[in-house]
C-alpha cells in the first residue's frame, strides 16, 4: 500500500483530485501551441524539419526538449495512477496504458481537445470491459472489440472524407 | 568458449519468431506499408498453431494454419490500410490490440494443454561437426534453418536481383513513379502486406511449436514490437534483419544461461537485457549514418506509411 495517497474529489469516493492534472496539462499544451513562439516552432518542425532548419530553428534542441517533456508527463501519469486508483505497486501496473496513449495520440491527430475526448472514450471502453467481466464476459473479448473499434475509426476517418455528389445535368452531357 | 555455444543453441530457436516477423515486416515496409500490428499477428499465429497442435500430430499442418491465420490478419490490415487507405499507424495498432485480445480469448482455458506436434531438431551432417558452434547452428529444427539460412537469401534475391523486386522497392520509394510505369501500387502493397503478415504468423507458430512448446497468455511477450525495432536497426536489409533478430535471441538466451550457471545477476535485469540491447542497437545505424554516406542512403523507404492517392500525383 502506498502511504502518499491522493485526496478524493470532494463528494466522491471513486474520483481523485488528480482528474484535474490531465485537464491542466491539456490546457497548457493548447496555450503553448497556439500562442507561443516555442510552440509554433515545434509545430513547424513536425511539419517540415528541413524547412524549419533553413528558417534558423534549432531543430535537434527542440526535439530533445519535447521528448523530455513528454517523458515527464508520462512519468507524472504513472505517479498519479499509483497514488490514486492503484494504491499498490505491481509488475503489471502500466497495464498497456502507454500503448493506449499512443493510440489516443494517433486518433486525435494534433488536436488537444481530441486527445482529452479520445482518452475518455478509450478509458470508458476499457473500464466497461472490467465491469462487464462480472457479467461473465472475458476481458480478452474487450481487447478484441477495442481493436475492432479502432479499425472502424481508421476506416471511418477515410470514409468521412467522401461525399455523395450528384453531377449536374450539363456535366453529364460533357458541357462545362 | 562453450558459453558462446550454449548461448547460441537457445538463441536460434528463441529468436526464430522475431526473425520471421522482422523479415516479413521488412518486406511490407519495402513496399511502403508500415504494419504496427506484428504483436497481434504473432499472437494469432501462435494460438492458431497451438490449437491445431494440441489436436493433431502434424507440426507442418499447425505451422500452415499459423501462416494462414497470419495472412488473413494481414489481408484485413491491408484492406484497411492499402485499399481504403486508412491511417496506417491506427490500423496497425488496431491489429495489435485486437489480435492480442482475440488470441488470448481463443487460448483462454487451453493453457497447459498437451502439445502433440512439435518441431524436432534435424542434424545437418558435415556442418554440425564444426567445432564450437556446429552443434548450436546446425542441430536445430527445419523452421530455424528456413528463417536464418534460406529466407534472407530468398528475400535478398527477390529484392535486389529481380525486376519484380525493383518494382516492389519503387512502390515503397516513389509510388507515383512506379504507377506511371505501370506497376500496380495497390496490388503490390496488398500482396506484400499479406505475405509479411503470413511470415509473422509462421513466427508465432514456431514460437509455440518449436520454442516454448506451450501456450500461455503473453507468450509472445514483445517479440512483435522487437521485430519492428529490428527492421529499423537493420536499415531494411535482409541479412542484417536476421542478424539483428539473432542478437535479440542471444540476449534472451544469455539470461537463461546466466541463471543456469548461477551468475549473481537479478533476474529482472536479465529479463530487461534483450530490450535494452535492442534500444542501444537502434542507435547504431543512426550513429553510423553520421559518418557514412552509403549508410545514410539506406534509410527508410521514402514513402513508408504514406497512403498512395493516384489523384494527388
Amino acid at each position: 500500500m502506498v502511504k502518499a495517497r491522493l485526496p478524493f474529489f470532494p463528494g466522491s469516493n471513486t474520483l481523485f483530485v488528480s482528474i484535474f492534472v490531465p485537464l491542466i496539462v491539456a490546457a497548457v499544451i493548447f496555450v503553448v501551441f497556439r500562442y507561443t513562439r516555442w510552440g509554433y516552432e515545434v509545430d513547424m518542425i513536425g511539419g517540415n524539419p528541413r524547412a524549419a532548419e533553413f528558417a534558423g530553428m534549432r531543430v535537434t534542441r527542440r526535439i530533445v526538449v519535447v521528448m523530455l517533456i513528454s517523458g515527464a508527463i508520462a512519468g507524472v501519469s504513472g505517479m498519479l495512477h499509483l497514488a490514486g486508483p492503484a494504491q499498490r505497486l505491481n509488475s503489471s501496473i502500466s497495464n498497456n496504458y502507454g500503448l493506449s496513449g499512443f493510440i489516443v495520440a494517433a486518433l486525435a491527430g494534433s488536436s488537444v481537445v481530441g486527445v482529452v475526448a479520445g482518452s475518455v472514450f478509450i478509458a470508458a471502453m476499457l473500464h466497461a470491459g472490467i465491469t462487464l467481466q462480472s457479467d461473465g464476459l472475458s476481458v480478452f473479448v474487450v481487447a478484441g472489440v477495442y481493436g475492432l473499434v479502432l479499425l472502424g475509426i481508421a476506416v471511418g476517418e477515410v470514409a468521412a472524407r467522401f461525399r455523395v455528389v450528384r453531377p449536374r445535368r450539363l456535366e453529364i452531357l460533357g458541357v462545362t | 568458449m562453450t558459453l558462446l555455444a550454449d548461448v547460441l543453441e537457445t538463441a536460434l530457436p528463441a529468436s526464430t519468431s522475431v526473425a520471421l516477423a522482422a523479415s516479413g515486416e521488412m518486406l511490407n515496409e519495402r513496399a511502403g506499408t508500415l504494419n504496427l500490428g506484428q504483436e497481434g499477428t504473432l499472437s494469432l499465429g501462435a494460438v492458431a498453431a497451438f490449437m491445431v497442435g494440441t489436436n493433431t500430430r502434424n507440426p507442418v499442418l499447425a505451422l500452415g494454419v499459423g501462416v494462414l491465420v497470419g495472412a488473413l490478419a494481414g489481408a484485413v490490415f491491408a484492406t484497411a490500410a492499402v485499399v481504403i487507405r486508412a491511417n496506417q499507424v491506427l490500423a496497425g495498432l488496431a491489429l495489435a490490440v485486437g489480435g492480442i485480445g482475440l488470441a488470448n480469448q481463443l487460448g483462454n482455458g487451453r493453457q497447459g494443454n498437451l502439445l502433440l506436434s512439435r518441431f524436432e531438431p534435424v542434424e545437418i551432417p558435415i556442418l554440425s561437426d564444426i567445432p564450437l558452434v556446429g552443434q548450436a547452428l546446425f542441430d536445430q529444427d527445419p523452421v530455424v534453418y528456413f528463417a536464418f539460412y534460406v529466407l534472407p537469401v530468398l528475400i535478398w534475391f527477390l529484392l535486389f536481383q529481380t525486376r519484380h523486386g525493383m518494382n516492389l522497392r519503387a512502390v515503397g520509394e516513389n509510388p507515383a513513379a512506379a504507377d506511371a510505369v505501370g506497376v500496380n501500387v495497390t496490388g503490390m502493397r496488398f500482396a506484400y502486406a499479406t505475405i509479411g503478415a503470413a511470415l509473422s504468423g509462421a513466427g508465432g507458430a514456431h514460437l509455440v511449436l518449436g520454442y516454448t512448446q506451450n501456450w500461455s497468455i503473453g507468450v509472445v511477450s514483445g517479440a512483435g514490437w522487437v521485430s519492428l525495432a529490428v527492421v529499423i536497426f537493420a536499415a531494411w536489409r535482409p541479412f542484417l534483419v536476421v542478424l539483428g533478430s539473432l542478437l535479440f535471441g542471444a540476449m534472451t538466451s544469455l539470461g537463461f544461461v546466466a541463471q543456469a550457471r548461477g551468475w549473481n545477476v537479478p533476474s529482472y535485469v536479465l529479463a530487461m537485457l534483450p530490450y535494452i540491447v535492442t534500444l542501444v542497437l537502434i542507435l547504431v545505424p543512426a550513429g553510423m549514418a553520421g559518418f557514412s554516406r552509403r549508410l545514410r542512403a539506406s534509410a527508410a523507404p521514402a514513402a513508408l506509411a504514406l497512403p498512395y492517392f493516384r489523384e494527388d500525383r
